[in-house]
């Protein structure tokens, strides 16, 4: 069991903030966020290069706090994955392997990720797949209790990236425990037991992604997890038993809104506006709102309308 | 094509420039007779002179690289307190005269010193002998190795080495296994820079040891006492014998190179 307890770092221009959260063995854990979030920082404190300002990183009961990078039995794998460009892919895998069947435990990772042609050949002559195995494996050629991973899938091509994704799959369902940041939240409910919001410095949410998806919470995560309607809620007229007054925003997505005054559902009014690509968004006294295609309305650019939107189709979110 | 005014114009200025540079090589080469070149090149001073001033520099390069290249390290990767103070008193030893850059260095080893007479008392002697010259020369000369090497830690990405680290191997076998490995091709010209700004100093070598004679120190001395005719074949010779050892040294250098784009 992998528990941090309150982590802060310091930096001149950063700060992260009380990062608690715990991971059980095996687990696939993503922290989203946007750039800047502190992610990176994250990790590289996990890693053991950052020295914390407060908190405590604990490994099955083992304060690993004050030990180095190269005492903790994490491996960080960088987004630009640092692959020793004067070694070649053997060597690279087998850069860390102190074990006297070294040469069969590099063959045994070759074999593993496909790479068994490519072992004598320079970094630069693999393509950007191929890289990425070759980084895994060497990770993986020290069993690390926890692999931490920054970005893996960023900037991939479609192929490489499912096949990266089927290779971390696999990996999980062997029992290895991983830490993935990504800013793409998609991945994050895609790939994960367990999912972290990060913010300015700090872990707002960690939950499972369904959890997640159903209550997200306040505005940051909401509109992070791409819905499509996010508006204020002043001047809205909620019915009390939704304690309104403790939310400052409300969400929806454009296929729960119908065309019409429905009552007992939240009525917006405003005018049609129609995109050449068939796409309808509705301008209010609250903003534009996204609507689903001008079929469903029977009704033209420019004209007055009123959409509805049920109650329990609507998230109340902080700010 | 028709080339551009602008194009012309810098050609013409850089025609400038590199004549300014090549007529008094091309001429000093020039200059003496397959004559004067043997007997110049036989000549018991010269051949010790010149022994004395490409083992010098050899010894100052190789015995400062030790302490130089670490030193660099830091530079490239740590923040510490006076580092630009460190960093200006490193190229200090370029830009000062260098005959005051020797008078500096006696104010440090002459046997008038506490220092000097302690190290001579321990048969260690800076004046009027080898190692006295190995440190002039190395005294204004390491800057550029240190700068090199410098620059060259500072292209490695940090990730590099942070890897390195988080696979499990110390700071120690990081060093060795992946920042001297990738900075090697900066380290390596930082060293021949090193070697050459050192074999061709003069002006405080002079200060400290006149005696062993360099090669610069025994040009001069031709040239005092006999006049150009006898200085030059010297220093065409040396200029040949720089131009191939740079020559050697610049394919070393540049036989492999871990590039990555």
């Amino acid at each position: 069991m992998l528990k941090v307890e309150n982590i802060s770092v310091h930096t001149d221009s950063f700060r992260l903030k009380n990062i608690s959260f715990s991971i059980a063995p095996g687990e696939y854990v993503v922290l989203a966020g946007p750039s800047g979030a502190g992610k990176t920082m994250l990790l590289e404190t996990l890693a053991g290069h950052r020295k914390p300002k407060g908190g405590n990183i604990l490994l099955n009961d083992k304060n690993l706090t004050q030990y180095s990078a190269d005492k903790r039995p994490f491996t960080l794998l960088f987004q630009e994955l640092a692959l020793f460009p004067h070694l070649n892919v053997a060597e690279n895998i087998g850069f860390a392997i102190r074990d006297k069947n070294k040469q069969a435990i590099i063959k045994d990772l070759a074999s593993q990720f496909s790479i068994t042609n490519h072992l004598t050949k320079k970094i630069y002559h693999l393509s950007g797949g191929e890289k990425q195995r070759v980084a895994l494996a060497r990770a993986l050629a020290t069993k690390p209790d926890v692999l931490l991973l920054d970005e893996p899938l960023t900037s991939l091509d479609k192929p490489v990236k499912n096949e990266l994704i089927r290779i971390l799959f696999r990996l999980n369902q062997q029992g290895q425990t991983i830490i993935h940041v990504t800013h793409d939240v998609h991945e994050a409910i895609n790939l994960a037991d367990k999912t972290g919001i990060m913010q300015n410095g700090e872990l707002t949410q960690f939950c499972s992604p369904r959890e997640l998806i159903k209550n997200p919470g306040n505005y940051f995560t909401a509109s992070f997890l791409d819905y499509e309607n996010i508006l204020p809620l002043n001047g809205l007229e909620i019915p009390e038993k939704y304690n309104p007054s403790a939310y400052a925003y409300i969400a929806f997505n454009s296929k729960n809104i119908k065309p019409g005054k429905q009552s007992g559902k939240l009525q917006i009014t405003g005018t049609l506006i129609q995109r050449p690509s068939g796409q309808m968004w509705l301008e209010s006294a609250l903003g534009l709102i996204k609507i689903q295609e001008a079929d469903h309305y029977g009704i033209h650019d420019g004209q007055q309308t009123t959409i509805s939107i049920d109650y329990h189709d609507i998230l109340f979110l902080t700010s | 094509m028709k080339r551009g005014i602008q194009q012309q114009i810098f050609m013409v200025l850089s025609g400038v420039v590199l004549l300014f540079l090549a007529a008094p090589l091309v001429s000093l080469l020039l200059g003496p007779d397959l004559s004067e070149y043997t007997r110049a090149a036989s000549d018991s001073e010269t051949i010790s002179s010149i022994k004395t001033t490409l083992s010098m520099a050899f010894m100052a390069t190789v015995l400062f690289a030790v302490p130089g290249i670490p030193l660099a390290w830091l530079l490239a990767r740590k923040k510490f307190m006076l580092k630009n103070f460190i960093q200006g008193m490193i190229d200090l030893p370029v830009v000062i005269p260098h005959t005051a850059a020797g008078i500096a260095l006696l104010t440090v080893v002459s046997p008038k010193t506490t220092l000097g007479s302690t190290l001579e008392s321990l048969g260690l002697s800076f004046i009027g002998t080898h190692a006295g010259i190995a440190m002039a020369m190395a005294f204004v000369s390491v800057p550029f190795l240190i700068n090199a090497a410098r620059q060259g830690f500072e292209m490695i990405p940090v990730s590099y080495e942070k890897t390195s680290m988080s696979l499990g191997l110390s700071p120690g076998r990081t060093f060795f296994k992946v920042s001297l490995p990738l900075a090697r091709h900066s380290i390596i010209n930082g060293m021949i820079m090193m070697f050459a700004r050192g074999m061709s100093e003069f002006g405080a070598v002079v200060i400290i040891a006149y005696h062993p004679l360099t090669i610069p120190t025994l040009i001069f001395e031709r040239f005092g006492a006999f006049g150009l005719d006898h200085a030059r074949p010297i220093a065409a010779l040396f200029v040949l014998i720089a131009l191939a050892v740079f020559i050697l040294l610049r394919w070393f250098a540049t036989r492999k190179k871990y590039v990555e784009s």
